[in-house]
């Protein structure tokens, strides 16, 4: 409905622009066109859309306008010569103020730069379809907690739905390059998943279906990339044998330069193995375990996502039939999603409040210089009045002063691609580096268009006001010369128009500092969570043994101890643990469990850990013990749960004794203590229940649910030692118990807690520093519009004084003029504030979306923030000498 | 004279697939319709404001017609049609012999043979 009004106005505004025998029908075609968009591309695309094509004709309609003119075509008279004429007087009217001119030029180039610049973020990460065929109709699977196979095995048979239908598995893979092992990053996948995908090979060929059959020669494809880099770019390179994971493995293409994967957890990768959607490369999977491919398809051409999803469901529900105990345990929420937005859906709503943001930055600039151009206008009055006199028509004069505010907006333009360059370099800087393609955003040929249509509409809006206001005296110009004869003094229309800029300034201000002030706090709220363990001194390593070292479950259990081992036995180290993944992300593993006792399951987060993990972490261990190296395999199997599950389940009484098991599991786990809770779905939410088990005593298989493949390592050095000095160590330790272990990359666990607050960090900086802006300029619009007010009142003010009002007297009734314009501004942008908390409320921490204090604080600094914009005009007042101003 | 586009009375590229898109069209063409033509037939993107501005062009100088009335008997709302005028036709026309008369005599297969 919003979007309707929005379109609606865009092409009643463009109506008014071109020719009249042209307008309707022009309205009308693009209508047409942009319901065929939304329909196609979705409401904001072809809202984005409609917005460039109303631009663009407004600027070729009024450019062939010009040319036509300028060529004498319509035979019109001296056109050319009274624009040259309207721009010459604008010209040596703004050199006759320069300070002044020069301020409305520098405020509209904040507005129109900074505006550009979040465009520029928002246009590459939400708006530019993706680097793939067809992008729009690319659809990607969104499963929780994961896709079966059977159920993709089910989905090709429901015709009409799909066009195409693969799949894909990120993972890292040690490959034996010419320089030596390294780990690359890359994805086992179907067959036909890298054409679909438009990857096109620049040597060899891609993967055909043979390629993954039963008996197929292992092969693998490469990135451009990694050609170059391990394999020195040989262009013999194709049929060579490449040992990939140690398995040795033809070469049989390079995917063309430049081919990119985006896709939800992988970012570049560099090889591609292929595998059957069925088999999906865990070799100790067995036959018809969970996969763990991302499902990707092609949506046929002119289906509706929802046949997609009706065919999903009812793949789902077969697989259900046929898996009657499946609801517990099995998949829930499957979803298809179009690629791009599963890609977006973190970053979307920030950068829109952004947006958001930037445009009340615009309008509050835009807002100033009206009121600038409306203070001088008054100024000029008289010389209004006496141009009008002289026979100047209206349109003439208004074509006069849109002038001057349409070269105010040219040169704000050019000056704002400076700063939307700056803008857009310290927004990179701040940007979460997992923002999609954040790498490819720039200010290109397009965003200057954009800008310079920003300045094209500012320039309308900034002078139309004014303008028509200016000549509105046209019509009885004698009051107005009579005036311009006696004293300067403004006409109350202006007044009036100037007090509401400053209002709904007041108003705009107010709204981004309460957002800025619910970020800002949302922020501190996340820096002081204590997430629940203490991640200084801690040195974090993943581990990624491949599937060919350690291949039954024992040896990698083996490889694991020896290495735990190894580096507890190393100077320096206080405690070291291996552990299924970081504490932060511990959220991500969860299952349902049975409460002995119980019939109805539970679900917990939970981690699998060796023994010195809760030292290693520092987590407090409130009751019971801790994980020891006793609990062996074939030893009762313990659990360590948390503070929340605790609370949850067993709120009255110890837990520990008690017994729980998984539920697809026979055997039951004993509690043997409880730790304190851990935030293992981020420090942005609520720490969930979970519980810490032994990883010698998870099951056999699968082996990715016992501590599995992909591993992190935990060591907290004792005092002393400089933590450099150990990380080389560690690598050596690495090395001694595997030389073929690739050597792990070894983080500060602070910086991958810290890594948590990126994002929230770069929406408040963003904000808080827009809000700062927006401040800034609704001081400057206020105190421009009190000092004016008051300039005018410098009569009064010295026959007040001649009458024996001391300087409190003048201070105290300039003070409560800024204040009576703070009051409805501070009303309407209240409204403004509590619609924005709402919006905001996804992105918000620990604070409420109307949270009084963040109100009330913003209130109190936009009051002061009024009044200290009152006192220079006060000041001034103050010493108005009576005498001289009664003269 | 004021039926001259540009001094030569020779069209532009633009000009030309636009008066042809409106002879493939025939009756049924308006605006909307000429730009999908330009990208289904000419297989050309082009920017949907210089179409509409070359078609006011073209009509202030005599190289088309426009008038309201309704592009489908049945449903529709009443839209401005294009048609080429005989001059229009003429300069078209003459296009293309100067086209013809330069390919003649020139051998070069066609891309797929």
């Amino acid at each position: 409905m919003r979007d309707g009004r929005l379109s609606g106005l865009m092409l009643r505004m463009l109506g008014r622009v071109l020719p009249r025998d042209w307008a309707a029908d022009i309205v009308r075609d693009l209508e047409v066109a942009h319901r065929r968009r939304r329909r196609e591309r979705g409401r904001l695309r072809a809202g984005a859309w409609l917005a460039a094509q109303v631009v663009a004709f407004a600027l070729r309609f009024t450019l062939a306008g010009v040319a036509d003119r300028l060529r004498g075509r319509s035979g019109g008279p001296a056109y050319v010569d009274a624009l040259g004429h309207d721009v010459r007087h604008a010209l040596r009217g703004m050199a006759r103020a320069p300070v002044f001119h020069a301020a409305a030029v520098l405020t509209l180039a904040l507005g129109i730069g900074v505006t550009t610049a979040i465009f520029s973020v928002v246009r590459t990460v939400l708006l530019d379809p993706l680097p793939h065929p067809d992008a729009e109709r690319l659809l990607v699977l969104d499963a929780y907690p994961w896709t079966p196979t059977e159920i993709v095995a089910l989905l090709p048979r429901s015709a009409g739905a799909f066009e195409e239908l693969v799949g894909f598995y990120p993972r890292p893979f040690l490959v034996q390059g010419s320089a030596g092992p390294a780990e690359v990053e890359g994805a086992e996948v179907t067959p036909g998943f890298l054409d679909v995908m438009g990857a096109r090979p620049a040597l060899g060929r891609l993967f055909v279906d043979a390629d993954a059959g039963p008996g197929a020669v292992p092969s693998a494809v490469l990135s451009w990339d990694t050609w170059q880099r391990h394999l020195g770019g040989d262009a013999s390179v194709i049929g060579r044998v490449l040992r990939v994971d140690g398995v040795p493995r033809e070469i049989v293409g390079v995917a063309e330069r430049g081919f990119r994967l985006l896709a939800p957890r992988t970012d570049d990768p560099g090889i591609w193995v292929p595998s059957a959607m069925a088999r999906l490369g865990f070799d100790v999977l067995p036959e018809g375990s969970p996969g763990w491919t991302i499902p990707v398809a092609r949506l046929a051409a002119d289906a509706p996502l929802a046949r997609a999803q009706s065919a999903l469901d009812a793949a789902v529900q077969a697989y259900r039939e046929a898996h009657p105990g499946a609801e517990d345990e099995g998949p829930r929420d499957l979803r298809w999603t179009p690629l791009s937005e599963r890609l977006t859906r973190d970053a979307r709503p920030a950068l829109l409040v952004l947006q958001g943001a930037v445009g009340l930055v615009l309008l509050l600039a835009c807002a100033n210089v009206a009121n600038l151009l409306l203070a001088r206008n008054e100024s000029r009055r008289g010389e209004t009045a006496v141009r009008t006199a002289l026979g100047a028509s209206r349109w003439r004069l208004v074509r006069q002063h849109l002038t001057t505010s349409l070269i105010l907006a040219g040169l704000g333009g050019v000056a704002g691609l400076g700063v939307a360059a700056a803008t857009l370099q310290a927004t990179l800087l701040l940007a979460p580096p997992d923002l999609p393609r954040v790498g490819d955003v720039s200010l290109d040929a397009p965003l200057v268009l954009v800008a310079l249509g920003l300045s094209l509409l500012t320039g309308l809006a900034v002078g139309l006001v004014p303008a028509v206001g200016a000549t509105r005296i046209a019509p009885a110009p004698a009051p107005a010369l009579k005036e311009y004869t006696r004293t300067s003094t403004g006409s109350r229309r202006g007044h009036r128009l100037a007090r509401g800029l400053a209002v709904g300034q007041i108003a705009l201000s107010l709204i981004l500092l309460v957002g800025a002030g619910l970020l800002g706090r949302s922020f501190v709220e996340l820096l002081s969570r204590p997430p629940g363990f203490r991640a200084e001194g801690v040195l974090a390593a993943p581990l990624h043994v491949p599937d060919h070292h350690h291949e039954t479950v024992s040896e990698l259990e083996g490889f694991y101890a020896r290495l735990v081992d190894r580096i507890g036995q190393m100077g320096g180290v206080e405690s070291v643990a291996v552990a299924n993944n970081l504490p932060l992300e511990r959220g991500a593993s969860r299952r349902l469990y049975l409460v002995e006792g119980e019939s109805e399951p539970r679900e917990a987060q939970y981690g699998v850990v060796s023994p010195d993990y809760f030292r290693a972490l520092d987590i407090p261990l409130l009751g019971g013990r801790p994980i020891v190296d006793e609990d062996w395999r074939g030893a009762p199997p313990v659990a360590v749960i948390d503070e929340v599950m605790r609370r949850e389940v067993w709120p009255d009484v110890d837990p520990v004794g008690r017994r729980f098991r998984f539920v697809d599991e026979e055997e039951w786990i004993t509690i043997v203590g409880v730790s304190a809770a851990v935030r293992g779905d981020g420090l942005a939410r609520e720490p969930g229940a979970g519980f810490h088990i032994s990883y010698r005593q998870r099951p056999a298989t699968p082996v990715e649910l016992g501590v599995g493949r992909n591993a992190v390592l935990l060591v907290r050095p004792g005092p002393g030692p400089a933590v450099e000095g150990l990380a080389a160590a560690l690598h050596d330790a690495v090395a001694d118990v595997d030389p073929r272990q690739p050597v792990p990359e070894i983080t500060p666990l602070v910086r991958l807690v810290a890594a948590e607050l990126q994002a929230p960090r770069f929406r408040a900086a963003l904000l808080v520093t827009f809000a700062a802006l927006g401040l800034l300029l609704a001081v400057m619009g206020i105190a421009g519009v009190v000092g004016h007010a008051m300039a005018e009142r410098r009569h009064e003010f010295g026959v007040r004084r001649a009458m024996g009002a001391t300087d409190g007297n003048i201070m105290e009734s300039v003070l409560s003029w800024g204040l009576h314009l703070a009051g409805p501004g501070v009303l309407v942008g209240l409204v403004g504030a509590v619609v924005l908390g709402r919006t905001l409320s996804s992105l918000l921490v620990g604070v409420a979306p109307a949270d009084p204090a963040t109100l009330l604080g913003s209130v109190v600094v936009l009051t002061l923030a009024t009044l200290a914009a009152c006192v220079v005009p006060a000041l001034r007042m103050v010493q108005v000498d009576p005498t001289d101003a009664l003269r | 004279m004021g039926r001259r586009l540009v001094p030569k009375e020779t069209l532009g590229e633009l000009e030309e697939l636009v008066l042809l898109a409106v002879l493939h069209l025939g009756d049924s063409a308006y605006g909307l319709a000429i730009v999908d033509e330009l990208e289904r037939t000419a297989q050309r993107s082009v920017a949907r404001a210089s179409v509409y501005v070359l078609l006011r062009r073209l009509e202030k100088a005599g190289l088309v017609v426009t008038r309201r009335e309704s592009p489908d008997e049945a449903l529709g709302t009443p839209r401005r049609m294009v048609r080429v005028t005989e001059y229009g036709l003429e300069l078209v026309r003459r296009r293309r012999e100067v086209r013809t008369r330069m390919w003649n005599g020139i051998e070069i297969a066609p891309e797929d043979a």
